[in-house]
């Protein structure tokens, strides 16, 4: 693999992002310039959220430029980029590194599954005991993500609470 | 200069060589390591899971953490960047360049170890620029009003738009939704409620640690969770052949590592730029000047160390500008800002009389943290190559409850939790369309400062106070030219490419 090529090839997520480089030819297929419509839509929609909220800020303290001025001025210009966003993204099209991995079915399942099992855990902390809790959603996540056997699936969740028990419980004396 | 012998800097020194801080620098380092030597969690991460369970740490011991991860991590990304030609943090994209050419040769332990020294060097004279230029450079700064510390929060931001993978316009857009989100809460100078909608936390404001830790920490998670159909593992090099290189060798590597360490020196005291920038212009120098052009890019050890050598001499240049200006010098340090501001120390000009003795700190525990990782690094440890190999899935589970947990010990809140969780669905969103994350960070934490300076300065003499500062004009056209100088030189490469008729692949299918 050359300089350039590895330069390139690090572009999914958690991994270094591409230096915009010579070859970097935008992508001007449709859908994916279409699909650029979801920020440019975000960015408009946001701005305006901002300037209709910024109208209900009441200021007690008469001063020249009250509480609402920094953030109409940033509603505005939200709108601005995203309007940008048109002519740079969507008319003009993509550069390779921006186009995401593709989703796929078993990773959004695995996905939910993961935010359900997170979002129980935060409610169970004070109904069951830190490391009990801990092990078990531990094991529930390391199994949906594929670990198979006894070792994977039992002794790395343990492992993990008790260090977890540790650090915060016994050490940071976290009241958990 | 520092005078050494004012007690400031003594005291600075001892408050790092307590048995407990330097207990911690260790623990820093193991974590360093490890973080590194995993492709897909970054510095940037690791430093926002740590400041999770530091933040109930003193500040010295906390900074000994944080400070030490990020130094490890620098060292410990290298392993990858050799064996299995994956950059473990985006330092060492250049290390990928040569190192795996190397490895494939047989050569791997000459490539792991003299990276370690090109890093060390790098390292080393990166804190003595951060040792040398972070007290001027906050004398400097203390001059400035209002309208020059706004210029100056602009600056910063634009900076790190402007290095965001060509993303300007999404960058500039994370920075103003960053911005956004700092206006929750009470207003910094009437102290009236905005976008509160009688929630009782949001008072407070967003709380950032929570945020940062959703951003980069969970979202990444996710993402890989959503994206990955199974456990794809490239198998790394084991063959590590001769481990210390020789004095011949050393001689050869000295000229590259000096081109690296000026050039990260260089482009380090510049705010938001990077190791990995920094490292790809080492290379290319290092090349430019070399005898040996041709091994460039297929294992060449100037290549490596030039790379590995500049990538590490910018860390002392951005701990020196995110210190002295309040400015992060990176994504790593934005994070590293937000935690030190719960410690209640605030990066900015006015640091260094404050804390006369932090600046010591900061350099010994720089220097401790790098000699110790640097003596791990040259262990002939097979252990790191079996690390490699662990799957994905274990990490998950580790950053996900870590997060979950971490974020809680800030201020044991279920609503900062919850607030992270928002957070880490944000922060996918802003990863699957292209928005930068590291500028709306940068937003979140300076938002305040920006813009209280703006009111102030335009309550003074409207934008007139702005325009007639020398200082702030300079800061702003930098900054202008940080946001248009380079899509126009894309633009005039492209028609120059296009002139010569050469037809570009493109790397989609």
């Amino acid at each position: 693999m050359t300089a350039q090529s590895s330069v390139e090839s690090q572009s999914s997520v958690g991994q270094p992002t591409a230096l915009p480089t010579v070859s970097d030819a935008l992508v001007t297929g449709r859908s994916y310039r279409l699909r650029e419509l979801v920020p440019v839509a975000t960015c408009i929609g946001f701005g305006i959220g901002v300037l209709v909220f910024a109208q209900d800020i009441n200021s007690q303290v008469g001063v020249e430029l009250g509480p609402a001025f920094w953030p109409s001025m940033l509603g505005y210009s939200l709108i601005v980029f995203g309007a940008l966003l048109v002519f740079v993204n969507v008319l003009r099209g993509v550069r390779p590194a921006d186009i995401p991995d593709p989703l796929n079915g078993w990773g959004v399942s695995r996905f939910c599954a993961t935010a359900m099992l997170l979002v129980g855990y935060v409610l169970l902390w004070n109904v069951l005991q830190f490391w009990l809790i801990t092990f078990v959603v531990s094991l529930a996540l390391t199994a949906l993500y594929g670990a198979r056997g006894w070792k994977a699936v039992l002794a790395f969740p343990a492992l993990v609470s008790v260090i977890l028990h540790i650090l915060f419980v016994l050490v940071l004396r976290v009241p958990l | 200069m520092i005078n050494i012998l004012a007690s400031p800097v003594t005291d600075g020194i001892l408050a790092v060589l307590q048995p407990d801080t330097l207990i911690y620098i260790v623990l820093g380092i193991c974590i360093g390591m490890l973080v590194g030597a995993f492709p897909g969690v970054t510095a940037t991460m690791a430093i926002a899971l740590a400041s999770g369970f530091t933040l109930t740490l003193e500040p010295t011991q906390g900074l000994a953490v944080l400070l030490t991860i990020y130094v490890a991590a620098q060292f410990g990304d290298r392993v990858p960047a050799i064996l299995l030609n994956t950059p473990g943090t985006p330092s060492s994209i250049s290390t990928t360049f040569d190192g795996y050419p190397l490895a494939l040769q047989g050569k791997a332990g000459l490539a792991l170890t003299t990276s370690a020294f090109g890093s060390a060097v790098g390292m080393i004279f990166g804190i003595a620029i951060l040792a040398i230029a972070a007290v001027p450079l906050s004398a400097f700064a203390m001059q400035f009003g209002p309208p020059e510390m706004f210029a100056l929060v602009v600056f910063g931001l634009t900076m790190m738009v402007g290095v965001s993978s060509g993303r300007i316009i999404k960058g500039l857009a994370a920075g103003a939704f960053g911005l956004v989100l700092s206006t929750v809460g009470r207003d910094p100078i009437t102290g009236d409620p905005r976008f509160t909608f009688g929630i009782l936390e949001l008072n407070g404001g967003i709380p950032f640690i929570a945020v940062i830790i959703g951003f980069f920490g969970v979202a990444e998670v996710l993402n890989q969770i959503i994206t990955r159909h199974k456990q794809h593992h490239a198998k790394p090099v084991t063959q590590m052949g001769q481990w210390m290189p020789d004095a011949q060798l050393m001689r050869r590597l000295a000229k590259p590592m000096g081109i690296g360490a000026v050039t990260g020196s260089v482009v380090g005291l510049v705010p938001a730029v990077g190791g990995d920038i920094a490292g790809i212009i080492a290379w290319d120098n290092a090349k430019k000047t070399s005898k040996h052009k041709e091994e460039f890019g297929k294992g060449s050890f100037e290549g490596l160390t030039a790379g590995d050598t500049s990538s590490t001499a910018t860390l002392g240049g951005s701990v020196a500008t995110t210190m002295a200006l309040g400015v992060p010098g990176d994504s790593v340090m934005a994070v590293m800002i937000g935690s030190m501001m719960i410690w209640g120390i605030q990066p900015g000009p006015a640091l260094f009389s404050t804390n006369p003795d932090l600046i010591s700190s900061l350099v010994t525990i720089m220097l401790i943290a790098t000699v110790l990782t640097l003596v791990l690094s040259l262990l002939r440890m097979r252990g790191m190559v079996k690390l490699l190999e662990l799957p994905s899935r274990y990490l998950w589970v580790i950053i996900l409850i870590f997060c979950m947990v971490g974020t809680y010990s800030v201020s044991n809140s279920v609503f900062d939790v919850f607030t992270m969780m928002i957070a880490s669905l944000v922060g996918l969103f802003m990863l699957r369309f292209g928005f930068p994350a590291g500028p709306a960070v940068l937003g979140l934490i300076l938002g305040p400062l920006a813009e209280s300076n703006l009111r102030r300065a335009l309550i003074i003499d409207g934008w007139a106070s702005i325009f007639t500062s020398p200082i702030a004009v300079i800061l702003l056209l930098i900054a202008l030219s940080a946001l248009i100088l380079p899509p126009l030189r894309g633009l005039v490469q492209r028609r120059k490419n296009a002139s010569k008729g050469s037809d570009l692949p493109s790397m989609v299918p």
